[in-house]
């Protein structure tokens, strides 16, 4: 069992989320802004932040650069949720640990999020290299073969 | 903010009960049957159990019972959420240690409201609420073999 925070201004999506990693066995709070999150991670330290990056108040990336900065990342893994990929080699630099484009399965989070626990930091770490290089790459395959 | 753990032998109803507890704020973690219930709350006790009574193997009741034996009931806070409407079942739920007793069908309300009084309360609140309803179920039943035919 893993404790998992999910970050969302979307209640759909919160609610889709928490009811699966609920059933999954691990204990599930939500947030629904970025400006809880930093806050709620000082007080309790999850294993694991689901992260939308398109929020009103406070967006995902600038928690994850606030997250840097201040050092408070810790064991806490990341996957973060967006509507597009053009960010993904940011959030990943900035320490990110996955990256989701939505539309996407529940089942396939559940599937990164069973991996992602089951890593050492180092593991994770070279993790992140391998799929920011994945993501350099597709990116500069989009620009030679894209319109 | 408060841990809270789920017990209820129906997905539908754990699905809406962790919908509206997480949006609330708390920190949610469920149990298909009383046994797994009984093994989270001793490895973890939760501020407050939210359980359900109809469940196939181990019920409510047993549940209660098995808590009280081994002492962790100090810790935890616990609201009966049944379709079990009879007096007679929330006098054995009172009697049984519950804090509070609430039917199905529940309104989001009245079950918000019923997690929030209990997180504010003291042991001692609760356990005179807990004689006060018991009393309040005696008189009842003394009325009714009064006016009985």
């Amino acid at each position: 069992m893993a404790k998992i925070h999910i970050v969302d201004d979307d209640a759909d999506i919160r609610r889709l989320l928490s009811y699966h990693f609920i059933e999954e066995g691990h204990e599930v709070s939500v947030g629904r802004d970025g400006e809880e999150i930093l806050q709620t991670i000082a007080n309790d330290e999850p294993d694991l932040l689901v992260l939308d990056l398109m929020m009103p108040k406070l967006d995902g990336m600038t928690v994850l650069e606030k997250m840097d900065e201040s050092g408070m990342r810790g064991a806490t893994r990341i996957v973060v949720l967006s509507a597009n990929g053009a960010e993904i080699d940011r959030a990943l630099g900035l320490g990110a640990d996955h990256y989701m484009t939505k539309p996407f399965d529940p089942q396939d989070l559940i599937a990164i999020v069973k991996e992602l626990l089951a890593l050492s930091r180092v593991e994770l770490d070279l993790r992140r290299d391998h799929e920011r290089v994945k993501a350099r790459l597709m990116s500069r395959l989009d620009s030679l073969y894209g319109s | 903010m408060a841990r809270i753990l789920v017990v209820d032998d129906s997905p539908e109803m754990r699905h809406l009960l962790t919908s509206i507890l997480v949006e609330e704020g708390h920190k949610v973690v469920v149990a298909p049957d009383g046994q797994k219930a009984l093994d989270m709350v001793v490895a973890d006790p939760p501020d407050i159990m939210v359980l359900d009574i109809m469940m196939p193997a181990m019920d409510g009741y047993m549940v209660l019972k098995e808590l009280r034996a081994t002492g962790i009931r100090d810790t935890t806070k616990i609201l009966i959420l049944t379709a079990k409407t009879s007096e007679h079942d929330w006098v054995r739920g009172y009697k049984l240690g519950a804090d509070q007793y609430l039917t199905k069908p529940f309104d989001i309300q009245e079950l918000t409201a019923a997690v929030e009084t209990l997180l504010v309360s003291t042991r001692e609140q609760l356990k005179a609420r807990r004689e006060e309803e018991l009393n309040k179920a005696q008189l009842l039943s003394r009325l009714e073999s009064l006016f009985e035919v």
